[in-house]
């Protein structure tokens, strides 16, 4: 019955531990069980209190309650440590599928899907739906046995006295509903005025700069203090309904053991049941008053339950669109890394970010791209390293078209350093490891991590850090400078030796003099290997093979340097109207030297 | 760092309770003391409703059941379904009462956090990572408040205990000190679990924590990791992490387990010791069935909360830690622009020829990396000075000091003929109005982002600064006005566009001097025009700095300063640093060359 194929639902990975969920439930059975011996053992000492030789049969009945509480004991802790153990489990195993699930996904799911609210999925809906599983099948199964034994065992003590009883209970049910649904929506308003609360923050927290700039912290303080307002208020709202359901509902069953105290009292006092019975009857009741409180907070955790569920069905569901060709794949060690782009058009929302474009890097070549923010150099670059979607037969690698190929064949091939150096907060010699394979020793992974560092210019920052390469980057460690960050991307990048290196405007804030320097050691590095580099730097654009000027998603303009100022188009203007700092810089290198 | 929460958010956790964190968080509290005095004085009807319940219940059976006198016993239920009404409405306004009390301290607590943070310089936000004290200002606060509820029932339940005790002992000494026999088992059981416990919460805490951030960290850098092909790595130790987190849970469970079945099994027991203990002595003076039945009803009420102190612990546990954590970050000092220098306030301005002046200025993000190294440059009133430099030669760093957003490790800086230590913060930032390169929109209207630290601004005003700058023109195209939404950071308008606008926004703030980073980028050559345009607008009758990266601003301006290695170089009129033939020349001369 359960294939492969079948959809996943909010019990499917909790499903893969019904022998503990039925080893579980069965304990419960057992604990509840116990549970309603006592009651009877109770109406026994009830009845011996009132006959004539109670020190005769009561020590017997209190041994045998003694026994009923132990194992009632054992067998509680044997289920609940295997239902919540097994929630526990399965929070896990959703937590891993999720987490490698994401790792699939490319740009295009994660423009729809900011960072925070996939992260929100992760966290507090597996956290809801784990709730579901645990709590929520220990209530399930505790509630409906407790109240159909419960109600079986009033029965069989006296059928009016039972009818009388539960007079209560349907208006629980009806209670429960109404609750739920005010509950549910006012649970809503409270997130949704959280989620005003924290965007406004945000912002603020972002934009702080401007703040302060413009003083307008009184002004900002006042919107905060309207949202913190009224998202007291929206809780206030909440809060009228929780305030309301637990009394209610615990004097609803309240009301269930008054009715017994009358109605039980006259019966007893007509004979019909005895004392004991009447004692017994309203333990049973007694038993059902935590249940009956619990139905209200049950009911929201199932609802809120299967709605995170379907969040996370929805991660689930997301398909990458970029995915592995079916090879074969191109063997690495004899690739020469030439690539061809032909007539690549790539639209986003109805815009080509890419327009018809055409380029050649000849193996070995150094390719300069140029134009303006949002002219299309970046898109081009993802494209070449299927970042992003692109349409068969575009773009190949010596010959191939790199669809074909397996994401890891092709990613391989190419060292990138973005734009943003991104940097995850461990050393920075794992940072740059984090660039090659696993499979060196220790040794060789170390060496080679020390030759990208020094091909990228580090190897003078890194001396001045207390710890040399495995000095502790990001939140929990040293600031790095933006220009240390970006070198330490660019090590990654030359790390594994790639056939083909892209460097998109990745030396951006890297001052002058070292820029300088690290394209002359990375010359070195590149001899015989294609490179792509993005820059606004003149002077680094003007040392390429050929230089392309992107404009408008086009290449508008190919050529070397000196082709393209004289033939005085786009390249020239850009040439003449921007002042390079680079530019700037080596004339100030050559003032100071001469001086 | 100056703060523990800073650096290691998990490092101090599981002290469930400390008087120095709950003395701070009084100091919230203490505002709304007579909602507190409110809500303490229904406690003592709440707690007396219930525990006279099963009192009535010992009348009904001795006296009215036993007696077998029917009108009497409906008289005592008619009480009874009283005191249950009552106690219905005593809890929901004890709950509301409580609530109020509770949202209101936490929105103090919110907006004191806000103002607090907004307050910090600069530099704290360079080092404190958004999410982070998004965190604090949200979930931690919202954590706060559920210890709040938590402590508050603590509070019920204590006194709902003291009062059991004390009905107990006046009913009969020796049956209550037979029912609490159980107590040092039940003090062992409840320190015991405690104990365990509080190590596996701690151990979930540094987990979880560990999870979310690395998971974060990967979202936010996940186009590396695929890059790199590392998506196996990644799920690997996410998951180290992931079950590490399980098995301290699976702990957690066991111990959380044992405890609520051996509370509730501890109950048990002392019902049967007081059922054996009665057996031997019914019929003896003042014990009788109806006391037992009461006795009973006493102990279930008094089991319940100690069984359900597990549950309150966690949450305890996790508020202890957010408190911490917000205590910390009320506790980080690290004042913007900390208050006037009063003996530098008194010094008469100096002269009024220079709007700005900067007199050998050393500056440093971080030790040990000067970007300024006795930078000195005048800005006389009314002139136009473009300042030129290299990529980290501290062009940027100046406009930063002049808004006193950092202070300088070393030298003065003027504005209006005054050292900006001796001017308040908020003054001098209404005189000088910065426009950086990236414009920061707040998600709003256009007018309410012209508005921005200026309150009183009217709708006529916004309008001609919109006017003035060529944004109406812009905005009318768009079939808009300044009433347009604009989007989360600004996002539905072009970068140009956004440019557009914070000329407006400075325009209409009309200050005394201009402090301008010009835009790197080139954008749309159609708005390029306007911005040109806007630009000579804003800066008409101004004392002007801008940071020039166009060979059109320096042309147009008065005089230029060349900065290099953190120092102003050169700085005189163009033909005189033409003449002089230094840096600047040979910078003019490298563009002649090029065009």
């Amino acid at each position: 019955m359960a294939s492969a194929l079948k959809p996943k639902t909010a019990w499917t990975h909790i499903a893969r531990y019904w022998p503990m969920l039925v080893f579980g439930g069965v304990m419960l059975v057992v604990t509840n069980g116990l549970a309603l011996v006592v009651p009877w053992l109770l109406g026994r000492v009830i009845n011996a209190l009132q006959g004539t030789d109670p020190a005769a049969e009561i020590p017997l009945l209190a041994v045998l309650m003694i026994a009923a509480a132990l194992g009632q004991a054992l067998s509680r802790i044997a289920s609940r440590v295997s239902l919540f153990n097994a929630a526990r489990k399965a929070e896990y195993d959703l937590r891993s599928e999720l987490f490698s699930h994401l790792l699939t996904l490319d740009g295009e799911y994660f423009r729809h899907h900011p960072t925070g609210d996939v992260m929100s999925r992760l966290t507090n809906d597996v956290q809801t739906v784990r709730a579901l599983w645990g709590p929520g099948i220990l209530n399930l199964v505790n509630t409906s046995f407790l109240f159909v034994a419960a109600a079986v065992l009033m029965v069989g003590i006296d059928l009016e006295l039972t009818l009388w009883a539960i007079i209560p209970y349907p208006s629980v049910v009806i209670l429960g509903r109404v609750f739920g649904r005010r509950l549910y929506h006012r649970s809503r308003a409270v997130q949704d005025q959280l989620g005003h609360l924290s965007a406004s923050l945000q912002e603020d927290l972002t934009g702080i700069g401007v703040i302060k700039a413009y003083t307008a912290e009184r002004q900002r303080r006042g919107v905060f203090r309207r949202l913190s307002e009224r998202l007291l208020d929206a809780n206030m709202e909440l809060t009228k309904v929780r305030g309301q359901l637990i009394p209610v509902l615990g004097s609803l069953a309240s009301v269930g053991l008054v009715i017994v105290l009358w109605v039980g009292g006259k019966k007893v006092i007509n004979k019909e049941i005895d004392l004991g019975q009447m004692i017994q009857f309203s333990a049973y009741l007694g038993l059902l008053v935590w249940p009956t409180m619990a139905l209200g907070w049950m009911l929201s955790l199932v609802q809120r339950g299967l709605a995170s569920w379907h969040r996370i069905e929805q991660v689930l569901a997301a398909k990458p669109t970029i995915v592995s060709g079916p090879g074969p794949d191109l063997d690495l060690e004899k690739a020469r890394g030439d690539l061809e782009v032909r007539d690549l058009t790539i639209a986003i929302n109805d815009r080509n970010i890419l327009d018809g474009v055409t380029l050649r890097c000849a193996p070995g070549t150094m390719t300069a791209l140029v134009g303006r923010t949002g002219s299309g150099k970046s898109t081009l670059v993802e494209a070449l390293c299927r970042l992003i979607d692109i349409p068969d037969g575009t773009v190949f690698i010596d010959g191939r078209d790199v669809n074909e190929l397996s994401l890891q064949n092709l990613r391989g091939a190419i060292g990138y350093a973005p734009q943003e150096a991104f940097l995850f907060s461990t050393t920075i010699a794992e940072n740059i490891k984090f660039g090659f394979p696993d499979k060196y020793a220790n040794g060789e992974s170390h060496e080679r991590m020390g030759w990208a560092a020094d091909a990228a210019g580090l190897g003078r920052d890194l001396s001045a850090l207390p710890d040399a390469a495995d000095t502790v980057v990001g939140e929990r460690g040293i600031t790095l400078s933006g220009g240390q960050r970006q070198r330490v991307a660019l090590a990654r990048a030359i790390s594994a030796e790639p056939r083909v290196l892209i460097l998109d405007d990745s030396l951006s804030s890297v001052d002058a003099e070292t820029e300088r320097d690290i394209l002359a050691r990375l010359t070195e590095v590149m001899r015989g290997r294609t490179s792509i580099l993005i820059s606004h730097r003149v002077a680094v654009v003007r040392r390429a093979d050929q230089i392309a000027v992107m404009d408008q998603g086009r290449i508008v303009e190919v050529g070397t340097h000196d082709e393209l100022l004289a033939a005085g188009g786009v390249y020239e203007e850009l040439y003449r109207t921007q002042i390079d700092s680079q530019v700037l810089a080596t004339e100030m290198a050559t003032a100071e030297a001469e001086s | 760092m100056s703060s523990p929460s800073a650096m290691a958010p998990e490092r101090t956790l599981g002290k469930a309770y400390d008087t120095r964190l709950m003395r701070r968080l009084w100091t919230f509290v203490r505002p709304h003391w007579k909602l507190l005095v409110a809500a303490l004085s229904i406690l003592p009807l709440t707690v007396g409703f219930e525990v006279a319940q099963p009192y009535l219940l010992k009348i009904a059976i001795d006296d009215h059941i036993a007696t077998r006198h029917l009108p009497g016993l409906g008289n005592i239920v008619a009480i009874y379904l009283g005191l249950v009404v009552l106690q219905a409405l005593g809890s929901y306004a004890q709950i509301y009462v409580l609530q109020l009390l509770g949202q209101r301290s936490m929105h103090d607590l919110r907006n004191t956090t806000y103002r607090h943070v907004i307050g910090q310089r600069a530099g704290f936000f360079d080092r404190m990572p958004v999410g982070r004290l998004l965190t604090r200002m949200t979930n931690d606060v919202a954590n706060l408040n559920e210890m709040f509820s938590i402590l508050v029932t603590l509070v019920h339940d204590m006194a709902k205990l003291v009062t059991i005790v004390v009905i107990m002992v006046v009913l009969n000494v020796k049956l209550t000190l037979m029912t609490f026999i159980t107590l040092p088992l039940l003090f062992a059981v409840v320190e015991y679990s405690r104990r365990l416990m509080r190590h596996s919460f701690r151990e979930i805490r540094v987990k979880l924590a560990a999870m979310n951030s690395y998971l974060q960290e990967h979202l936010s850098g996940l186009k590396v990791v695929q890059m790199f092909g590392r998506e196996a790595r990644a799920s690997r130790h996410y998951d180290e992490i992931n079950a590490a987190h399980r098995d301290a849970y699976l702990s957690a469970i066991r111990a959380d387990a044992s405890m609520y079945a051996l509370v509730e099994a501890i109950g048990v027991i002392s019902v049967a010791t007081i059922a054996w203990f009665a057996g031997n002595r019914i019929g003896h003076g003042v014990l009788t069935v109806g006391l037992v039945v009461a006795f009973i009803e006493y102990i279930n009420k008094f089991f319940i909360p100690v069984r359900d102190l597990s549950a309150k612990y966690t949450v305890m546990q996790s508020a202890m830690a957010a408190t911490e954590r917000i205590v910390g970050l009320l506790d980080t000092h690290e004042p913007d622009a900390p208050t006037r220098h009063e003996a530098l306030a008194a010094v008469a301005p100096s002269g009024d020829k220079n709007a700005v002046e900067l007199c050998d200025v050393h500056f440093a993000y971080r030790p040990g990396e000067q970007v300024l190294n006795g930078a000195s440059l005048e800005v006389p009133r009314g002139s136009t000075v473009a300042v030129v430099g290299a990529t980290g030669s501290g062009k940027s760093t100046i406009i930063k000091l002049i808004a006193r957003l950092y202070e300088p490790q070393q030298g003065i800086i003027r504005v209006g003929g005054r050292d900006v230590r001796g001017v308040d913060a908020e003054t001098l930032r209404r005189q000088i109005t910065v426009v950086t390169q990236d414009v920061f929109l707040f998600a709003g209207t256009v007018a309410d982002n012209v508005r921005l630290g200026t309150d009183g601004l009217s709708d006529a005003a916004i309008d001609d600064a919109l006017d003035r700058v060529g944004m109406t023109e812009v905005l009318a195209r768009r079939g808009e006005t300044a009433r347009a939404e604009v989007a989360e950071q600004g996002k539905n308008f072009s970068a140009g566009e956004r440019q557009l606008i914070a000329f407006a926004r400075a325009l209409a703030r009309d200050p005394e001097i201009l402090v301008l980073d010009e835009a790197t980028a080139h954008v749309d050559p159609e708005i390029e025009d306007k911005i040109e345009r806007g630009l000579a607008a804003l800066m008409t009758g101004r004392t002007t700095l801008v940071i020039a990266h166009r060979l059109s601003t320096i042309r147009h301006a008065d005089s230029i300063a060349v900065m290099a290695h953190g120092r102003v170089a050169e700085h005189g009129s163009r033909q005189v640093l033409m003449d002089r033939g230094g840096l600047y020349a040979r910078l003019e001369r490298t563009f002649a060359r090029a065009g």
